[in-house]
């Protein structure tokens, strides 16, 4: 299917003649498959393939890209010499090209690979979900319930000698529930997602996610609004990571550390957070929605400890900006699709368990606001300033949980946050997510209970 | 690309099978420079072709796509689109339009023949042009993320089997920046951007003047007290509010009980003042177009008309369910899907004041410059909480640079709260806004 190895050399050779340092070839075959459960209608079956090469070279710091639909030799050949002569430059010294095949590890072993699954079996879990969901409470007035699965081979080599194919299956099943009560409209959602096939729907059926949605839709008919104004925060161990991953995991990543547009730039070595605070990206993690076994530059997938007891130890890099940096690879050079050049992106990012009890935690704050479960967030990497949303929350009372409230973001200084951070729990766990920073890239992020001592919330009460 | 004829072939293979068919190609081709340090960081250039079939099969709907146009590829997607209509269930008020009798030439005005003759030493010089004008502006902006020039063409062509045929053929270049400003202490970085059909209708001194104000009056932003306050939202800003908003127009969203504008045909929904009109005719705007994504003729559509709501926006499956006729709102947001119910060039009419007036007006309250955490406002709920920075304004004059505040509240209590508005329309993409000032709204900050 993709170019055989000795067309990939030539490709790359090609831009090695023209005088380039650096050239690279990634081509890709998506399948996807989505369907669709709403209104009590099963309306949307999709399916598709999307196909294409990617044509990159670097010279220092600047990079020439382009990329065709097709796989064939021809296009290949007519794209790698386009690209090559977008710029001229003179590396000089370059010999025979030599690609050496890389075997990469499988962490993710997928049981029930795509094509394996009928589309009409798919069906039937929908309708499932779809009517546990409704049952679950009269004031229930909508359903929405999808599913995607996609497989997705690749193929990258470059001039280093790198030489990989791979194969990654991801798989994503979502409920929401749309509860009403008189005037009033409330949401709830549910999302797992995997780097297995529908075997996923194992571990977390169906019903079970489907009346997570519409619990979660019911509870926020019953919250009362979020307080408005700086408060202590408990982040449950079932919240998510969006707070690590919005709080530092942007800003640890190298193109902005090369920038010097990251609050972490020039940090290596320092204590900039609290002593109980470790952070870690690890693309290695069986099955979770960010596992690779190489990245999209043909780099291992690793497990990077970024923060260790607060001190910056690393930052995640791709080929362009760690080789400018001159820091190791660490296996997080993602794209969205071969229509985009690779940047450093996370994969399962999280904070490392610590060794309070989560019920101590809780217990210890007298008034604040408790997170049950996290929804999306976003960060300005320059200040460190980050927002978050939380779709389950609850008033701390006397250390115990109060009413349910809704509708509030927390606002926060990502450095300020992590040094703030005062206790951490022993119970870490995970939620999948699509980051975006230009380019889609799936991730999940993970987090223990933690006690912040104060963040801003922005409720209505 | 294909020949009409080729295309006419596969929808004919279609028919054969029982279906009702659609087939829509599209070709884009985008050229990209972004520049850092005056130096070129990266420069791209593809053209990037796809085609996507939807088809309706015994009342059953079917969609399948492909990046691959060759005989046996389209033949496979046509077939992969009849075999997942069999795995829906059926829908009767499913079907594809067709022809118009009424046909409408007028030309637009999407079309700007330089941008396909421009060069590389022109896409680096506007790049470099929109660097040095944020340098330009004030010394303490040191850094740059990236400054991008990028252009492109669109070409796309729509075709069923009910005799449909329609083409569109577009062109659009843009300007983004992301700059950071330093004082020695605090470092600020901030975004703007431009887009338009035309190269004319983007300056590459405008956008890099506004984003450096905007990362220099951060540096000395400072902390704000929990309250009330009146928000004025500068058309950058009120966009990205309204790009919540315009989703609960969409009829899809009102019939899946996901609007909270469902069942308020004729109500009052927002302040007096606001009208709010979805116009695909308006000449040289990013929105426009003759025939929708599934080929219907376009429609001025009044949305709301002094605060009372018109209307909502159909494709031809939403109409059919509701017995009204399809306002041309369906949109293609690519090859992989089908086209779904959006706006063409959705905007809020403008007032009669100019910003500097609106400021003056107002006692106490905030000039929004940010918001962060958009993409979790809830279309359903109506409800928001977003991050926020800006300057603050006291007895109608901007006094210092705020931020670390979270903004809350619900769409259609804002919408009711808009108690005046700017001369100054401005569209972004293919939303528009005047500058809006808002009253009332709870601020939740570090004190």
């Amino acid at each position: 299917m993709f170019p055989a190895q000795e067309v990939l050399t030539k490709a790359l050779q090609l831009a090695l003649d023209a005088g380039h340092e650096f050239a690279e070839v990634f081509g890709e075959r998506l399948q996807t498959r989505s369907l669709s459960l709403d209104s009590n209608k099963l309306d949307k079956v999709r399916s598709g393939i999307d196909a294409g090469l990617g044509f990159r070279i670097i010279n220092g710091e600047k990079t020439y890209y382009g990329f065709v639909n097709a796989l064939d030799e021809l296009s290949l050949l007519t794209l790698a010499k386009e690209v090559s002569a977008y710029a001229s430059f003179k590396a000089g010294g370059k010999g025979q090209l030599k690609l050496t095949s890389r075997k990469v590890p499988q962490h993710s072993r997928c049981e029930l690979f795509p094509e394996d699954v009928a589309t009409a079996r798919i069906v039937d879990f929908l309708r499932t979900a779809n009517t546990v969901g409704r049952d679950f409470d009269k004031r229930i007035v909508q359903m929405t319930v999808r599913y995607a699965d996609v497989s997705q081979e690749i193929c990258v080599a470059n001039t280093l000698g790198v030489y990989a194919l791979d194969r990654r299956v991801r798989t994503r099943f979502v409920a929401e529930a749309v509860a009403q009560a008189g005037k009033d409209l409330q949401t709830g959602f549910e999302g797992p997602g995997a780097t297995l096939g529908i075997e996923l729907l194992q571990k977390q059926t169906p019903e079970q996610i489907a009346t997570e949605a519409a619990r979660r839709a019911i509870l926020n008919l019953e919250a009362g609004p979020a307080p408005a104004g700086a408060m202590p925060v408990v982040l449950a161990g079932s919240a998510g990571g969006t707070m690590v991953h919005e709080a530092c995991g942007h800003a640890l990543e190298a193109d902005f550390i090369r920038k010097k547009t990251s609050v972490f730039t020039e940090t290596l070595g320092q204590k900039k957070m609290a002593e109980c605070v470790t952070v870690i990206d690890d693309g290695t993690i069986p099955g979770y929605y960010g596992t690779l076994g190489i990245d999209d530059e043909g780099t291992l997938a690793k497990k990077n400890i970024l923060i260790e007891n607060g001190v910056v130890l690393a930052f995640m890099s791709d080929y362009l900006n760690g080789t400018l940096l001159k820091m190791p690879l660490t296996g997080n050079g993602r794209r969205e699709s071969y229509r985009y050049a690779p940047i450093p992106r996370m994969t399962n990012t999280y904070i490392a368990a610590g060794n309070s009890d989560p019920k101590d935690i809780l217990s210890s704050v007298k008034k604040g606001l408790f997170v049950k479960k996290m929804g999306g967030g976003q960060v300005d990497i320059t200040n460190g300033n980050f927002v978050f949303e939380v779709t389950e929350g609850y008033l701390i009372k006397k250390g115990k949980l109060d009413r349910p409230v809704r509708g509030a973001t927390l606002v926060g200084n990502g450095v300020e946050v992590l040094a703030a951070v005062d206790m951490v729990g022993n119970d870490v766990s995970f939620i999948p997510g699509v980051c975006g920073k230009g380019q889609a890239a799936p991730v999940s992020d993970g987090q223990p209970t933690l006690r912040v001592p104060s963040l801003i919330v922005g409720g209505k009460a | 690309m294909i020949t009409n004829r080729e295309l006419q072939a596969y929808l004919a293979y279609g028919r054969k099978k029982g279906a009702a068919i659609e087939i829509y190609l599209q070709e884009q081709q985008e050229d990209s420079v972004s520049v850092r340090n005056k130096e070129i960081e990266q420069v791209q250039s593809s053209l990037d072709r796809g085609l996507g079939v939807r088809v309706i099969l015994g009342s059953r709907f079917g969609f399948s796509y492909t990046t691959s146009i060759n005989d046996a590829d389209i033949r496979r997607t046509i077939d992969q689109a009849l075999a997942n209509a069999e795995c829906a269930m059926p829908d009767k008020n499913l079907r594809l339009p067709i022809r118009s009798s009424r046909t409408l030439s007028k030309d637009l005005d999407v079309f700007d023949a330089n941008i396909p003759k421009l060069t590389a030493e022109t896409r680096v010089a506007q790049a470099k042009a929109l660097e040095a004008a944020a340098y330009a502006y004030d010394p303490r902006i040191t850094k740059t993320d990236a400054a991008t020039f990028a252009s492109g063409m669109m070409m796309s062509l729509l075709m069923n089997s009910a005799g449909l045929a329609v083409t569109h053929k577009s062109t659009w270049a843009g300007l983004s920046l992301e700059i950071i400003a330093e004082d020695g202490k605090v470092m600020e970085a901030a975004y703007d951007y431009q887009y338009g059909t035309h190269l004319k209708q983007i300056s590459p001194a405008a956008v890099g003047q506004n984003a450096a104000a905007l990362a220099v009056a951060a540096l000395s932003a400072g902390d704000i007290a929990t309250g009330i306050y009146d928000l004025v939202l500068p058309p950058r800003v009120a966009v990205s509010l309204l790009s919540v908003v315009a989703s609960l127009f969409y009829a899809d969203m009102v019939q899946k009980k996901k609007s909270l504008l469902r069942g308020k045909k004729m109500k009052k929904i927002a302040s007096p003042k606001i009208s709010i009109i979805d116009d695909p005719f308006l000449p040289g705007q990013l929105g426009s177009f003759l025939y929708d994504g599934e080929g219907v003729l376009g429609k001025r559509t009044r949305l709301v008309r002094c605060g009372v709501l018109q209307g909502y926006l159909y494709d031809t499956y939403t109409a059919t369910k509701d017995k009204v006729q399809s306002t041309g709102n369906a949109i293609r947001g690519s090859i992989k899907a089908e086209p779904m119910v959006g706006h063409s060039n959705l905007f809020i009419a403008p007032g009669g004041r100019s910003p500097e007036m609106l400021i003056a007006g107002v006692q106490k309250g905030i000039l929004i410059h940010s918001l962060m955490g958009l993409h979790t406002a809830d279309p359903v709920s109506g409800d928001f909480s977003l991050g926020a920075t800006g300057q603050l304004i006291e007895s109608g004059k901007i006094t210092r640079s705020v931020k670390n505040m979270a903004i809350a509240g619900n769409l259609l209590d804002l919408l009711k709260s808009i108690v005046q508005l700017g001369s100054d329309l401005e569209f972004r993409g293919s939303l528009g806004s005047p500058t809006l000032v808002v009253s009332g709204i709870s601020v939740a900050g570090k004190d």
